[in-house]
């Protein structure tokens, strides 16, 4: 991983360990790489325990110690952090360094608290109470600004992509394969299908953290452009299967601004950083949140292989506990949601002990289509309620042909009552989950019916994304 | 003691110094242990962990280990030259076990290798054979087979029994307080390095130093003064680096040793939380009692106390929780028992607060549910019953405290909190809305300073003045993010009338400054700062002697000022008097030492004076909670918070605010739970959830509290670590307040913490089906 390299290898200690998972942040660093089209750069915090060595290529790596030049003293964001006493015992604090410095380089001004409660979404202070650390992330536009010229960097970066495409031929079964295309992705996989596809590692590389397992032969996406466009048309969008979450949900999020919030609490933002629609839904997960969303708005996976392409209803594609419907050779490589239908009803909820950066132990989304007021069609989709993420049919079937009101509801809870039997686990025994499940489709309810007090965040800020 | 020194006219208190090491912490240049550059011929350590929780080791075998390239050494008890036997008061642990295996993360062996990788690979090859048994995991369990770490004890005041039965109002209830995790940013750490003729030094994450470096002494078989234990700088601690820190100290001195070549081990994430303590859960039983006029008459408390599998500071932290059960309120008749449980989990540990808030949160919640018994506000039963002065200011354990300023406190923080105008409008809420309803809670809390063991309230510095005037301040407390090192050099740089850039803080050495205790129960400041001030304070007259000489004067007049001294109608800069001063033979060297007056308490009956002084406050905190899941929000706090007369404002507010974040954590999110076999589930921060940013309300409105020690404290400051994070419990009561309301407020929410949303679901649930709804 990044982390070890950079602490071993090049004796940059700056940037720490505290976790090893992507979940404390002290391990923060900025990468500045081109746009998939190549006409700009983009700064972005990631977690540099969890990310593999070969996702750098022909990327720049800023950590800690390049804002501290040494000639022009502290960065803005650094004084900050001194004049507001934002830092005691100092060990998470580069890390809140870079991911506020990754905030200063894409904000030329202060842009609200909600914004900086995202872009430190990811880092864990034990210390501050983090009330300085918010005044500090005010104060740094309070200095003369000393940012980085995007226009330099973006040169840098396809420089670096030119000379490397020259130095290194890109051997087709290298141990950790870096591809260009979809085409090379697929040959390789067709020769060795245990392959293991590597996309944004920010679940993977626990794997490797944790359960310290290693692969014979790994295969990076990270250079594979044609799997980070995304396109909208009348069809919908298409995404590509790589397309990071923190690019793909605020363009979803303009069509579908009901599910915000909800993105909002899809991991942190350094995870989002990293984490790839494609590998969400590949990962299997029965808690990834992606797919609740996904399944209500009846999204497609068009999956290829060396020999063609097909599509497949994302409902389709889950079997069991993390058992796709991939076949051997199968790449997932783009995600299609049709176009928004009129008179929608979407709902998206998400519950977990913590706001930021948790773990599901309920995620619910609920799409309606209605038509003079009677639920024409119902998509009820769950994560953490079953092997895998899945629609509530029976509750859906229930809550089709009728107005959306309480007697529909309560017959489609006692529905999904009886469709699903939860585990009990530390996030969540099974009867809160289910109890939860029902209660959220109320909540639905009483927001449909336009009770304007249903969640907490209400009576407090809004967020931003 | 501070004895006035009239003839500075320069102050450095109360200023708003940023922390020492603030530019190393943003640039990345403050060193911890993992960063230290590693020695050539480095070699790394992990340890290999029980998976059982409870059992005997049957067979090892480590073939596999051993064959892995790169593997080094596997070290058992076997190698251990020394002492195993260890144990903060009792001696009831195994630095590594023979046989016996307490609890799932025990750590059994430990691997050396040539890399880290390698280390932690090769210690999951080990084959051990145990021959287990069922874990006893519940302290009532425990209890009631007679597996406990020290005997229970009962403190007793008055006559509560026939108290009770004379009382209008009589409630009682249980209450279910789980453990919280340390979770310091950085993980434990130590970096042991060999010597010439049998001599170690371990850089150790420690906030005990000297137990470091007498327990290396202690494996090794050696006099500690072989042995020198150092810490600049902890990536946070908050008592977890106090006794536990030396599993780690130990056991890589003990590769050191046996390799004879520099050692390191430092803690994966989840290896941390298998392997430390942390703060001990309760189980508290309470029955409160009053008159008709809401005057409290009686309390009487049960704890049952999870200490984990041995004893480590269990005995302390119980004694101190019964110390604090009646919190801010004075009680005429009192008994609290507590039973101490050996349960198969990791050891409960000191953790902030030390017992102290698990104790106020008995009593509080006790509060609450009298108050919704006589249909009052809590704030009005609190309000009085808040201890006074005279007799209404007596403790139970038979302490009269002489500077109450809870009444004047509560007063202020009720006004500027705005808390009646809130308490309306909340009702009012509540009343229209049927999914969000609000909760609020205005408490006080009063936390005694000093250690219970009266003779940890002592202290050591070294003070080194060199001949360019510049200042070296050693001490013998450790520096884990609370600033401690800055108000040290506050003080230095006070007494000496020099600078800040002159002062220059040291890392924390047992070679310096021996027989230092831990940096603990908020006492750094209090107890290092004089013993700081008490060296600079020698050097100063020494100083001030050499100017009369020159310039003529009298000693008691010179005044030390502006990085100057001037002395009868002269002057002259600081370090040219340091340098007049080595070449007159005169040492620029002093220690500096502190006990801490007038504390002292009978351990057997409970009475006396545990505590040197006490720090006051109060918080009200508002909450929302979403009654279809049961997750909250915290939607404003307002803290008022006693400091004493602030040595630095901007450190202590960061520890009063960081402090309620962290008690927020534990009232809230913080849930820890064990499998039914003993194994810790929720190992990581993927599975432990702390506040993040967004948990803290925006509207956040925190103040001082303008008051001063009366005890002779250094500049009448008083102590800010732990106090703080007793004002977070308003949190969980201001939950408890809108469950409370949310059915109808006639019956106590059978809340217990962590107030998670399935908690809260569940309390929901139990009041419905309890109102037969």
């Amino acid at each position: 991983m990044l982390l070890g390299h950079l602490r071993d290898e090049r004796r940059l200690r700056g940037t720490k360990e505290g976790c090893a998972e992507g979940d404390c942040g002290a391990c923060m660093v900025v990468i500045a790489e081109l746009t998939s089209d190549e006409t700009s750069v983009v700064y972005r915090a990631v977690n540099s325990c969890i990310l593999p060595l070969p996702a750098i290529t022909n990327r720049l790596v800023l950590t800690v110690e390049d804002l501290d030049d040494g000639e022009n003293g502290l960065h803005p964001v650094q004084k900050a952090l001194v004049e507001c006493h934002g830092s005691q015992c100092g060990f998470c604090t580069p890390g809140f360094v870079m991911s506020l410095y990754a905030l200063y380089l894409n904000h030329d001004v202060y842009p609200g608290r909600p914004s900086v409660n995202e872009a430190l979404s990811g880092n864990l202070c034990r210390c501050t109470g983090y009330l300085p650390i918010f005044e500090a992330a005010e104060r740094m536009y309070a200095y003369p600004r000393c940012a980085r010229d995007p226009e330099v960097d973006a040169a840098r970066l396809r420089d670096m992509q030119q000379k490397t495409a020259v130095q290194k031929p890109q051997a087709a079964y290298d141990a950790a394969a870096q591809p260009k295309t979809i085409a090379e992705v697929c040959k390789i996989l067709s020769k060795d299908n245990d392959a293991r596809i590597v996309a944004g590692a920010t679940d993977l590389g626990l794997e490797a953290t944790k359960d310290l397992k290693s692969w014979s032969r790994t295969i990076h996406l990270d250079d594979v452009r044609e799997l980070q466009q995304i396109t909208q048309t009348a069809q919908g969008l298409s995404i590509g299967a790589s397309c990071v979450l923190s690019e793909v949900f605020p363009l979803m999020a303009k069509t579908y601004p009901e599910l915000s919030d909800y993105f909002y609490r899809f991991a942190s933002l350094s995870i989002r950083n990293r984490a790839t629609l494609g590998g969400n839904i590949a990962n299997g997960s029965p808690i990834g949140d992606s797919m609740p969303v996904l399944l209500a708005l009846d999204a497609d996976l068009e999956i290829a292989r060396t020999a063609g392409r097909r599509v497949m209803a994302l409902s389709d594609f889950y079997l069991g506990y993390r058992k796709l419907a991939l076949k051997p050779a199968e790449l997932l490589t783009r995600i299609l949601v049709p176009p928004r239908p009129e008179d929608l009803f979407l709902r998206a909820y998400k519950i977990s002990k913590r706001r930021e950066d948790d773990i599901s132990a309920v995620a619910m989304v609920i799409a309606l289509t209605l038509k003079d007021g009677i639920v024409e069609s119902a998509r009820v989709a769950f994560g953490g309620l079953a092997e895998m993420p899945r629609r509530a049919k029976g509750a859906e079937t229930i809550l089709e042909g009728h107005a959306f009101g309480r007697e529909t509801v309560n017959e489609a809870v006692a529905s999904i009552e009886r469709e699903f039997s939860p585990i009990s686990d530390h996030r969540a025994s099974a009867s809160y989950r289910l109890r939860v499940a029902g209660n959220l489709l109320r909540r639905a309810l009483a927001e449909f019916e336009g009770n304007p007090i249903t969640q907490t965040t209400q009576l407090n800020c809004e967020v931003a994304l | 003691m501070t004895q006035e020194i009239k003839t500075t006219r320069h102050s450095e208190i109360g200023k708003e110094w940023a922390h020492e090491s603030a530019h190393l912490h943003v640039t990345g240049h403050a060193e911890y242990v993992d960063d230290i550059p590693e020695l050539e011929g480095s070699l790394h350590a992990a340890l290999g962990l029980s998976t059982v929780a409870r059992g005997h080791i049957k067979s090892t075998d480590f073939t596999d280990v051993l064959a892995l390239d790169g593997v080094e050494a596997v070290l058992t008890a076997k190698d251990i030259p020394g002492e195993n036997r260890f144990g903060i008061i009792i001696d009831d642990e195994r630095l590594l076990p023979d046989s016996r295996v307490a609890y799932w993360g025990q750590p059994l062996f430990v691997v050396v290798a040539q890399t880290y990788d390698i280390a932690r690979r090769a210690a999951r090859l080990a084959r051990i054979e145990y021959e287990a048994e069922t874990p006893l995991l519940a302290a009532e369990e425990a209890i009631s087979r007679s597996e406990t770490v020290v005997p229970a004890r009962t403190a007793r005041d008055g006559e509560p029994e026939p108290a009770i039965r004379a009382s209008h109002h009589v409630i009682s209830g249980h209450l279910k307080i789980g453990g919280q995790e340390h979770f310091y940013l950085e993980g434990q750490a130590a970096y042991a390095i060999p010597g010439e003729d049998r001599r170690m030094t371990i850089f150790t994450s420690s906030q005990h130093p000297s137990e470091m470096q007498a327990f290396v002494a202690r494996i090794l078989g050696w006099p500690s003064g072989r042995v020198t234990a150092l810490c600049r700088r902890m990536g946070g601690a908050f008592g977890g680096k106090e006794s536990q820190s030396y599993y780690f100290a130990c056991l890589a001195a003990l590769g050191a040793f046996k390799l004879n070549r520099p050692v390191k081990l430092r803690l994966d994430r989840d290896d941390d939380f298998m392997i430390t303590g942390k703060r001990h859960a309760f189980d508290i039983d309470y029955m409160l009692a009053a008159n008709k006029a809401g005057q409290l008459t009686a309390a009487v408390f049960e704890h049952r106390v999870s200490a984990g599998h041995s004893a480590d500071y269990s005995g302390a932290v119980s004694d101190r929780a019964m110390f604090d059960a009646t919190n801010a309120y004075f009680v005429p008749n009192f008994t609290c028992t507590s039973h101490r449980a050996r349960t198969n989990i990791q050891s409960a540990t000191a953790f902030r607060g030390f017992g102290g808030p698990q104790g106020m949160l008995g009593m509080e919640v006790a509060m609450e549910t009298l108050a919704l018994r006589r249909g009052e506000d809590s704030l009005d039963l609190r309000k009085r019953n808040l201890l006074t002065h005279g007799t209404n200011a007596r403790l139970h354990y038979d302490h009269v405290i002489e500077d109450n300023v809870l009444p004047d406190l509560i007063e202020t923080l009720e006004s500027t909190s705005d808390y009646r105008r809130r308490r309306t409008e909340i009702n009012a809420h509540n009343a229209t809305n049927s999914i969000i309803k609000k909760g609020i809670c205005l408490l006080p809390a009063v936390f005694g300073v000093g250690f219970g063991a009266t003779f940890l309230n002592q202290a050591g510095a070294l003070v080194n003045i060199y001949a360019d005037g510049s200042i070296l301040v050693n001490h013998g407390g450790t520096e884990m993010g609370q600033g401690l090192n800055t108000k040290m050099l506050q003080i230095a740089s006070n007494v000496l009338g020099v600078s800040p850039e002159k002062v220059i803080a040291s890392t924390t050495d047992t070679s310096k400054v021996p027989n230092t205790v831990s940096t603990a129960a908020s006492s750094g400041t209090d107890l290092n700062g004089m013993a700081v001030y008490n060296a600079a304070v020698c050097l100063r007259e020494r100083l001030a002697t050499l100017a009369t000489q020159l310039f003529g004067g009298k000693p008691e007049d010179v005044i030390f000022a502006d990085d100057k001294v001037h002395s009868g109608s002269e002057s002259i800069d600081f370090p040219a008097l340091c340098e007049a001063a080595f070449f007159h033979q005169i040492s620029l060297s002093a220690t500096g030492y502190y006990r801490v007056p007038k504390v002292g308490y009978d351990f057997e009956t409970f009475k006396g004076r545990p505590f040197h002084y006490y720090v006051y406050g109060a918080a009200c905190s508002e909450v929302a909670l979403d009654t279809l899941t049961g997750e909250t929000r915290v939607l404003r706090v307002d803290m008022l918070q006693d400091v004493g007369k602030s040595i630095n404002p901007a450190l202590d507010r960061g520890q009063a605010i960081g402090a309620f974040v962290q008690g927020m954590g534990w009232m809230t999110t913080e849930e820890l739970v064990w499998r039914d076999d003993g194994f810790l589930a929720t190992h990581a921060p993927q599975t432990y959830k702390i506040p993040t940013g967004g948990d803290v309300p925006e509207d956040f409105r925190f103040a001082f509290f303008d008051n001063e020690n009366r005890e002779e404290t250094i500049y009448k400051s008083k102590a800010v670590g732990e106090p703080p994070l007793k004002l977070s419990l308003s949190v969980f009561l201001a939950i408890w307040d809108a469950v409370a309301s949310s059915t109808g407020r006639n019956l106590p929410p059978q809340l217990s913490v962590p107030a998670t949303p399935e908690a809260i679901l569940n309390a929901l649930e139990i009041a419905e089906r309890n109102r037969g709804v």
